[in-house]
């Protein structure tokens, strides 16, 4: 079955990178929005395998959109990787007890990340 | 022959493994040292970590591998049990597959078959990504500029010491953005300073924390306009190079007669990087980065629209504009390097070219459209529409008439004609300065002729010229003519010393911010002198050569980081007080030649003391931030607007009558005075300001007099009381009339040293008034109550009217050098010359011909400054 990934991040350019990243390597479905408010409405109506979302945004940043995600029955299942730049190890423990699936260090290796989210959701190493 | 290392596996699973893939050459290793050290150093296709190591368990190799740098090498791991969190935990370290301890030889082949077969194809894949990538820098580059650009205004705040929390904030968030993006695109250099700053950013800076931002700004702003090392924006650049022309090396060749179908009749760009092709469309790149990615299509040179509003936006070279029916253009290499270079080939494109675009340099033909009259027209619209512009004209033997009336008009340099495109983009380079990143030069004084040689066998580079000096004699001369951007001083030469020069240097306003460096040979206490003479670093002798150039590009970088703000007041993003100076300069020799008003207003914010003093500083600093704003609002392109001191600003307005101006001031101030301001509390401070308005030439015809004429209406003004805005000679000049005081008064007949000489005065902040007549001299400075007194009077002795010594005899008689020290600049200086002028009461006397270096120290002198 096709996988589809919502990817969530305020930056255009990192949102552009992540996205040919997922598509091309992954060879996943993807969908991309900017901010944690159109995170919440997307993940209900489109009910993606998995959400791939920047920590630092404005607005409602990853944690606080992860917290409303969890809290909605409509997208609590639905796992979440974070992509942060700066994840201390005491974030890190922060962010596992919100119910985080995994988090990935910035900046990207496109070629590698779907290896990775795949890794961190425990998906078939063999990506698509 | 696929070679593959398996390590750590029962000797009857490897035969197995052999047997069933005979086509892979399979190296065997049993401990999982010497799997690190192998993996090392041959190209492996794979590796097989097993469950039998006989030294350390095969995820902590894993976990070793993943810290390693280089290109990740496809590993099956046998996991020795442990269930799904072991096979997790190495798939997140970077095992390509996991299989259980238990899987036989069989099924471990068949994996790892699939895994080398997979990596045959992902080369395929690797490509397009990479490619891809390299087109998604091309379109987010620019991103990456404009956070790097916060940046670097941040570090810049925070080394003049005026980084608020908030701007630290935004700029910590900037780095981090930059860390993050640019790695993925393969800088990984760049992310790696964009983190180092972010952490920096995350508390307030320490004094060495400064020092170390800016040496990481600059870091950064190298490693980002270089082409990433590794990665695959390099990957992509080499594939496009080999496919197509590569872009960098081509030029547009300046086609000067061709008429364009678009309208844009005869004006061609030429540059060399970017290409005009990608400077129409989207917003293209810092020289050095990957943009030379993209293939050129069409190799042909093209009409190319007169580089617009879009070419502007990235490509930040100084623009040489050519207006020469003669000119030829460049050949198809031809480098214009630092600079655009736009060519018109008759008056219309030249017009065209003039309203789109923002010269730095004019270079124009004096019998361009037929007749030297034309050319003069032309010259004048030149300076009216870019009157900050530096103006080369060009001439096939004008008359001396012509050439006063090239200087009348604000022609700053006469070449003769024939001339090639080539060097009139060397000249205009020269005069337009040193533009961001452009070459530096850099001066080496050493009595030592083999430091000199070491030295410059070192530094000289492209864009790095050094001149050396062996003799400390000849130094000011040298300093003068060659203007170099770092000094590099020996400490021991015969005659004088380094750290005396640096005393005489670090004196001298104009050389004052130098970056200096000394070479000293270590001896003792040396390097405490040279740090109290004022050097900026030590370099011990022998020196390093490549360290010698760091230190050198280190300074340049923070001089060219601190020349791009200097121009502008920090707090209110306006032009400073000198460079409004030179803009007002410029205006005023456009009224003159166009023969219309120029108005200039002073204004001051109204009890701004007792707002900083109520509300704190930062409140009154919001104040002059929505004056500047305000007063923004409804600038026209011409107008002239700067911060002047204080609470004070300038506005010229050219075209504007008093009548005019004092309308549009008024509705400034409504507006200022309507809008809300509020302090830390919320609390809106309402704001008003005072204004003198003076106009040219009613109340004055050179700049320091219309600027005293306005500071003296807004003295009036003030005097009145808040919100009133006064012209000049108000109430009207019935009233008696005072002395007006000025720096120097500058009695001389030459027009052109005048000009020249109160010019030089005006930049450096004198104000300045100039008489060419002894008689007038006498007139405006001597008597009772005179008209006009200067700190010092700058007397020439061959006059018209009265002769110098006759000026001077009548000063000394009424008193006014006592108040006023004369300084003679003549001529005439033989040895009973200058001592008859000094017995006569002048407190100097300087010969011509004279450096203006030199008479201004005098002049400083004379001063008591």
């Amino acid at each position: 079955m096709m996988r589809t990934i919502l990817i969530v991040d305020d930056e255009e350019d990192s949102r552009a990178l992540t996205r040919l990243s997922l598509e091309m390597v992954g060879g996943w479905t993807v969908l991309d929005v900017e901010t944690g408010v159109a995170a919440l409405s997307v993940a209900e109506s489109e009910q993606p395998d998995a959400i791939l979302m920047d920590v630092m945004m404005p607005g409602l940043d990853g944690p606080a959109t992860l917290e409303r995600l969890r809290a909605r029955p409509m997208t609590r299942h639905i796992p979440v990787v974070f992509l942060t730049g700066r994840a201390r190890s005491e974030d890190r423990s922060r962010y596992a007890g919100l119910g985080v699936s995994g988090v990935l260090p910035k900046p990207i290796d496109p070629m590698d990340l779907p290896r990775r989210i795949a890794a961190a959701l425990g998906w078939s190493a063999n990506a698509a | 022959m696929t070679e593959v290392l398996v390590a750590g596996v029962p000797a009857t699973l490897l035969e197995t493994l052999r047997e069933e893939l005979p086509d892979v050459a399979l190296s065997f290793e049993s401990s999982g040292e010497g799997t690190l050290a192998k993996l090392g150093d041959r190209g492996w296709a794979a590796v097989v970590l097993g469950c039998t190591l006989s030294d350390m368990a095969g995820i902590a190799v894993l976990q070793e591998l993943s810290t390693r740098a280089g290109p990740r090498i496809p590993i099956v791991f046998q996991a020795n049990g442990g269930g799904r969190a072991a096979r997790e935990e190495a798939l997140r370290l970077g095992a390509r597959r996991v299989v259980q301890g238990e899987a036989d030889a069989h099924s471990l082949a068949g994996v790892l078959r699939g895994v080398l077969e997979e990596d045959l194809r992902r080369p395929c894949i690797a490509v397009d990504v990479t490619a891809a990538i390299g087109s998604l820098w091309e379109r987010f580059k620019n991103i990456a500029f404009e956070r790097l650009d916060s940046v670097e205004a941040a570090v810049v705040a925070q080394l003049e010491g005026r980084l608020d929390a908030e701007a630290r904030r935004r700029a910590e968030r900037d780095a981090h953005k930059l860390a993050g993006s640019v790695g993925t695109f393969g800088f990984t250099e760049a992310s790696r300073v964009a983190r180092d700053i972010e952490l920096l950013l995350q508390r307030s800076p320490t004094p060495e924390d400064t020092l170390r931002l800016s040496d990481l700004a600059i870091a950064l702003r190298r490693a980002l306009e270089r082409p990433p090392a590794t990665g695959p924006a390099v990957k992509e650049r080499r594939s496009s190079q080999a496919a197509g022309q590569p872009a960098a090396t081509r030029t547009e060749a300046v086609e000067r007669r061709r008429k364009p179908a678009n309208g844009r009749a005869g004006v061609t760009g030429g540059a060399a990087s970017p290409p005009p092709t990608e400077q129409a469309g989207a917003p293209t790149p810092r020289s050095a980065s990957p943009s030379t990615a993209i293939p050129v299509a069409e190799p042909a040179p093209q009409p190319v629209r007169a580089a617009g509003a879009a070419a502007g936006s990235r490509d930040t070279r100084p623009l040489l504009l050519v207006l020469d029916a003669d000119i030829e253009p460049l050949d198809e290499d031809g480098e214009t390097g630092r600079l655009r270079v736009l060519c018109a080939a008759d008056p219309e494109a030249a017009y065209i070219a003039l309203g789109a675009e923002k010269p730095d340099v004019v270079a124009v033909d004096l019998r361009f459209g037929g007749t030297a009259d034309r050319g003069l027209a032309l010259l004048a619209e030149v300076n009216r529409r870019a009157p900050l512009a530096r103006t080369i004209v060009l001439t096939s033997g004008a008359t001396p008439t012509e050439r006063l009336e090239v200087a009348r008009r604000g022609g700053s340099m006469v070449v003769q004609k024939p001339v090639t495109l080539r060097k009139l983009v060397d000249l205009a380079a020269r005069m337009a300065g040193r533009p961001q990143g452009g070459p530096g030069r850099v001066l080496v004084v050493d009595a030592d002729e083999a430091v000199l040689a070491r030295a410059s066998a070192h530094l000289r580079a492209p864009e790095l010229e050094v001149v050396t000096l062996p003799d400390p004699q000849h130094f000011w001369e040298t300093l003068e003519r060659t203007r170099p951007d770092v000094l590099l001083l020996a400490e021991e030469m015969p005659g004088i010393s380094g750290s005396e020069l640096l005393g005489v240097i670090r004196g001298d306003p104009r050389w004052a911010g130098l970056p200096v460096l000394f070479l000293t040979d270590g001896r003792d206490g040396a390097v405490d002198h040279a740090f109290a003479a004022g050097a900026d670093d030590i370099v011990d002798k022998p020196f390093a050569g490549p360290e010698l150039r760091v230190r050198v590009e280190s300074r340049l970088e923070r001089l060219r980081l601190r020349r791009s703000i200097a121009e502008v007041d920090a707090l209110t993003g306006l032009l400073n007080r000198q460079r409004a100076l030179t803009a007002i300069g410029a205006l005023l020799q456009a009224a003159e030649r166009s023969r219309s008003p120029l108005t200039i207003v002073l204004l001051d914010i109204d009890g701004l003391g007792e707002i900083d003093a109520m509300f704190g500083d930062a409140a009154g600093d919001a104040v002059l931030q929505r004056l500047a704003a305000t007063l923004r609002e409804d600038l026209d392109v011409s107008d002239v607007l700067g911060r002047w001191q204080g609470g004070t600003f300038v506005l010229a307005l050219p075209g504007a009558s008093v009548e005019d101006a004092i309308q549009r001031v008024r509705q400034a101030r409504d507006r200022l005075r309507d809008g809300p301001a509020s302090d830390q509390d919320g609390r809106a401070v309402a704001a008003t300001f005072g204004a003198g308005v003076a106009s040219y030439p009613a109340d004055g015809r050179d700049a320091a007099t219309l600027l005293h004429a306005a500071e003296q209406a807004l003295r009036a003004a003030k005097a009145e009381g808040p919100a009133m805005i006064l012209p000049a000679r108000w109430p009207d000049t019935s009233a008696p009339r005072h002395t007006e005081s000025v720096d120097v008064v500058l009695v001389e007949d030459d027009v052109a040293l005048a000009g020249l000489l109160s010019h030089t005065l005006l930049t450096r902040g004198y104000t300045t008034r100039c008489i060419a007549d002894g008689e007038e001299a006498i007139e405006a400075l001597a008597g009772g109550t005179p008209r006009l007194h200067g700190r010092v009077v700058i007397l020439d002795v061959d006059l018209p009217g009265r002769d110098g010594f006759e000026v001077l005899r009548t000063l000394a008689r009424d008193g006014v050098t006592e108040r006023s020290r004369v300084v003679m600049l003549t001529v005439r200086a033989t040895e009973p010359e200058v001592v008859r002028a000094l017995e006569l009461g002048a407190f100097d006397h300087i010969g011509k011909p004279f450096s203006v270096q030199i008479l201004m120290q005098r002049l400083r002198r004379a001063l008591g400054d």
